[in-house]
């Protein structure tokens, strides 16, 4: 019983931290995450200490639950803090925070503290928690860190009490080190009852060491025994735990086939009856959980959801948020949703992450019934411009103080409902002062909440563009969904650094979709934007204004600035006196640049340097439609700065003639076959034609690239056979894949 | 005169079913990751060698130790060998490393009692004298009465002069899984045993009186399966 329940935590475990261990053999590819979706921002002891930030409905269930009990007043006391660590360091998730949470390492490092009684030996194999059984070869975990994190808590408050040279001291000190010696299973050691003369506190510490001390021993009923004793001895402090523990000695018994099963469930249902008992209701639960009892109860589930909204769940809370979460989703892949309305933490986790209708008017009712404070943030985070509530919603978000835990969601929510009502300067200097709050500090994926509201608050282009940049919380890659800080080895080994101001999806839907050309022109000459996003607005400026056939002269001018590796391109353009003539020059340009598009890309937009063939086709650009570029609730979401409203038609008119222009190996060889047509002396012809049938092989192409390909392909060997652009194109082709063509540039270049 | 042949027989019999063999037998069954039951085989013809732990050593001090946890159940007076797998990773192997080592499979020998410990492990060249001291000091440390063991990579059985002949060790079992039948092993101290694995059988060449240690791969052994290995290697 015992080994099942060991090897069910164990697949549990696994199968609840295998996702963020999981790699993809596909290609990696870095990406920026500018606010945290999967969990709050790191370390986390900011959190845990209930300055929440600006809850994501996406954050892991047990930041909603820990979330929940800041906003109904219930908080986190100081042990209950602990036991949130611990539960994410059962989630391999502890490293994130560089708080120690090894108990038995640092009950040891303390020990070690006290030389007057010399420490005692420790196996090192079982790291003194495992004892080995001789019947079954193997060892089993006998001390489990519980039991350091309980023996350092009363080895500091005993120290501070009597003094760490005191008798009492070090009386307490020697008996637990003999409960400890235990824990090996190599030997029985049981400490001598206390002498007359130590103080009451130290006698009533030794009863529970003596009892503990034969529970590690494998004595369960002399332990159980003395246990019992303890817990009907209400003067002793152990006198409420010891009743907990006579239930886990039941479970020992239980799981060692001793008849005790009965017994245990009796026991434990007594408990979970005496209201005075409430801080170990939630550990005897899960007792009965791990013996098997609840599994798939929805009453327990409720019990839980009950037990994780109340104070007081001390040392049992690390289990319950286990039970809990695990419970969940076995139940939210379940058809009966009868589950995630029996208790309010469950009913308000489940609508404050589902987006759908439902949820919303749920979310809305709860609130109205309630007036409580999660309640509120749920319909916050639901409503639009459109939500009839929407002015009640506003004022009782102004009404949550300041020092609230959810004041910044509520902020956060009432602005964007603000904002999307067209109330942009009256909450311009709000977002000024929030972002510029030096509390924010340790909160950087809402400040960059925030300041993709202040960008939509924009009251003009370099406002915009000032307030669009970001920097990002995390590079990592994109296969990395748990947002795990080091997923790949050294972080120091990314080539894109977290410290560079880039544009989040938010400002590249803008820019890409609500911008007309006009302003990216404006956005590309300007100096707003730092060195690495000017050059590739530039890129971007020309791409599209040569797709819509607009003066891109001014744009030539900036890029050859920028960019003295293309001053040959660049003079090239400058000396065409054509309309034609500076149609060709430009198309040369950038099929010499597989990195330009007439787009811009959230993050890091491309992973590999200007000028140089992308491994993975990401090289020039395909058929465009960019309001594919985005999901539709990013578009529900969406708010369009108001110096871009008046812009609105332009902006359309130019996404439909972009809509037509088809991919790059399509329209920039109309223009150089176009050209070469007559200009069969210009010199950059034949290295045109090989850029032409190499953008249909490295970019994207669609039915009917291989044509344009085929047509500059047979007039480069046709024409200019003996040229060494002929040489270096000996084929066209419809379709291989991307590696075998590099490998027939590579062998081809040789 | 009889009574007296009676006690002795009596004696002996007695003393065959509760004294171990100073030695392990001829056939030894590995049992690794699985939950095994292994008390039904004849403890006078083969032993057990059970992963007792894995450590690993990595950086320049630590000694990780993952003891075993899935159950091995073992008949009375069987030979048991307690098997202690070494991996290792950006591992110095430094001093203090092999100090850690030797503690901790002294740590297993007096745990588990067994007559004789199974050193598993692989090595760079660069840590052939980190594992020659070790186990120098091993012998040391549980003296001549525990048989001490060790698998080895076929590559290092494959020379005369192999860096093997330096080691202070009772067995050298070589594991030559997968790489089809060999012809004997250049070095001589590769010779007594040798370890093959189910799956393998019988592509290896065996010789008379050699040890044989049998690997199960990933299932159970069950009565079958020990039949059937045993059946193969008569073959």
């Amino acid at each position: 019983m015992r080994r099942t329940s060991t090897i069910v935590f164990g697949a549990a475990l696994f199968l609840f931290t295998s996702w963020w261990i999981v790699r993809a053999c596909a290609p990696e590819f870095e990406v920026a995450v500018f606010s945290y979706k999967r969990h709050p921002d790191l370390p986390r002891a900011g959190f845990v200490n209930g300055n929440l930030g600006v809850l994501q409905p996406t954050f892991a269930r047990s930041y909603l639950v820990i979330a929940y009990r800041y906003l109904n007043g219930a908080g986190l006391n100081q042990r209950e803090r602990e036991q949130a660590r611990d539960y994410y360091k059962d989630r391999e998730t502890g490293t994130w925070d560089h708080v120690g949470t090894d108990w038995p390492a640092k009950w040891q490092a303390a020990r070690a503290r006290i030389t007057s009684v010399a420490a005692p030996h420790q196996t090192q194999v079982g790291n003194g928690q495992q004892a080995y059984d001789p019947e079954t070869h193997s060892f089993l975990l006998n001390c489990a860190e519980d039991a350091y994190r309980v023996a350092l808590h009363t080895f500091e408050d005993r120290r501070n009490r009597f003094g760490a040279s005191s008798r009492a001291f070090i009386a307490w000190l020697t008996a637990q080190d003999a409960v400890f010696a235990n824990c090996d299973g190599s030997q029985l050691t049981i400490p001598p009852e206390a002498a007359a003369g130590l103080p009451s506190l130290i006698r009533a510490d030794r009863e529970y060491q003596i009892a503990a001390a034969n529970f590690y021993a494998g004595k369960y009923q002399t332990a159980l025994d003395r246990f019992e004793r303890i817990g009907r001895d209400a003067s002793s402090p152990w006198n409420m735990i010891s009743r907990y523990v006579v239930a886990r000695t039941l479970f020992r018994m239980t799981e060692s086939s001793a008849p005790a099963g009965a017994g245990l469930q009796r026991e434990c249902m007594r408990i979970v009856a005496d209201a005075k008992l409430v801080p170990i209701h939630g550990m005897t639960l899960n007792l009965l959980h791990r013996a098997g009892v609840l599994e798939q109860d929805s009453a327990y589930f409720r019990s839980l959801a009950i037990l994780l909204s109340s104070r007081g769940q001390d040392d049992g809370l690390r289990e319950e948020l286990w039970n809990y979460t695990t419970m969940y989703d076995k139940f939210i892949e379940g058809p009966d949703p009868s589950p995630f309305r029996n208790a309010d933490l469950t009913s308000w986790i489940y609508n404050f992450q589902a987006r759908d209708a439902g949820a919303e008017a749920q979310s809305m009712s709860r609130w109205k019934q309630t007036h409580s404070t999660p309640w509120l943030l749920a319909a916050l985070t639901h409503a639009t411009s459109r939500t009839p509530e929407r002015a009640d919603l506003l004022n009782a978000a102004a009404h949550i103080p300041r020092d609230s835990p959810g004041y910044l969601t509520a902020l956060y929510h009432a602005d964007r409902l603000q904002l999307a009502a067209g109330n942009r300067a009256g909450i311009r200097d709000s977002l000024e002062s929030i972002i510029g709050d030096p509390a924010l500090r340790p909160l950087p994926s809402s400040v960059n909440l925030f300041r993709g509201l202040r960008m939509s608050a924009a009251p003009n282009l370099a406002d915009f563009l000032r307030s669009a940049l970001r920097k990002p919380v995390l590079i990592t890659y994109s296969s990395n969904v748990g947002e795990v800080p080091a997923y790949f080895a050294d972080p120091k080994t990314s080539q894109n650094s977290a410290a560079v101001a880039r544009f989040d999806r938010d400002a590249t839907r803008i820019l890409n979709i609500r911008t007309p050309f006009r302003l990216l022109k404006e956005t590309a000459l300007g100096d707003v934007l730092p060195v690495g996003l000017r050059r590739e607005a530039v890129m971007t400026a020309l791409t599209r204004g040569l797709l819509l056939d607009q003066d891109i002269s001014g744009i030539v001018e900036k890029l050859g600035a920028a960019a003295p590796e293309l001053k040959s391109r660049v003079d090239a353009y400058r000396h065409e006196d054509t309309d034609q003539g500076r149609r060709f020059a430009a198309a040369f340009l950038i099929l010499g640049q597989p990195e330009a598009r007439p787009f811009f890309a959230p993050g890091i937009s491309r992973h590999t340097r200007s000028g140089k063939i992308d491994s993975f086709r990401d090289n020039w650009w395909c058929p465009l439609d960019l309001t594919e570029l985005y999901d539709s609730h990013e578009a529900a979401v969406a708010i369009t700065p108001g110096f871009l409203t008046g812009e609105a038609e332009e902006a359309e008119k130019e996404l439909r003639v972009l809509k037509r222009r088809g991919n790059a190996a399509d329209f920039l060889g109309f223009i150089v076959l176009d050209y070469a047509g007559n200009h069969a002396d210009d010199p950059r012809i034949p290295e045109a034609l090989h850029d032409i049938v190499r953008s249909s092989r490295y970019g994207c192409n669609d039915d009917n690239t291989w044509k344009t390909a085929r047509r500059a392909f047979q007039l480069l060997h046709k024409r200019y056979p003996k040229s060494v652009w002929a040489g270096r194109t000996p084929s066209w082709t419809k379709e291989t894949s991307i590696r075998e063509q590099m490998k027939w540039e590579r062998e081809h270049q040789q | 005169m009889t009574r007296i042949f009676r006690l002795t027989i009596l004696l002996l019999t007695a003393a065959s079913l509760s004294v171990v063999l100073a030695e392990p037998p001829h056939r030894i069954l590995w049992s690794w990751f699985a939950d095994d039951d292994l008390r039904f085989i004849n403890p006078r013809e083969t032993g057990v060698g059970y992963l007792a732990a894995s450590l690993h050593i990595e950086g320049r001090d630590r000694v990780l130790s993952h003891p075993r946890t899935s159950p091995v159940r073992i008949a009375r007076g069987t030979y048991e060998i307690a098997v202690i797998h070494i991996d290792y990773h950006r591992a110095s192997f430094t001093p203090e490393q092999r100090r850690l080592v030797v503690a901790m499979i002294a740590e297993i020998a007096g745990l588990t009692r067994a007559p004789a410990v199974q050193i598993d492990f692989d090595a760079p060249q660069s840590a052939y004298p980190f594992y020659r001291d070790l186990l120098r000091d091993l012998r040391q440390r549980l003296g001549a009465r525990i048989f001490i063991s060790i698998t080895a990579l076929v590559s290092w059985c494959e020379s005369p002069h192999s860096w093997l002949s330096t080691l202070q060790v009772d067995e050298i079992v070589p594991m030559p899984f997968h790489l089809g039948r060999v012809t004997p092993f250049l070095f001589p101290g590769c010779r007594g045993s040798i370890g093959v694995s189910l799956r393998d059988a019988p592509v290896f060449m065996l010789t008379r009186g050699q040890r044989i240690y049998f690997f199960p791969g990933p299932q159970r052994w069950s009565r079958q399966s020990v039949q059937a290995a045993f059946e193969e290697v008569k073959q």
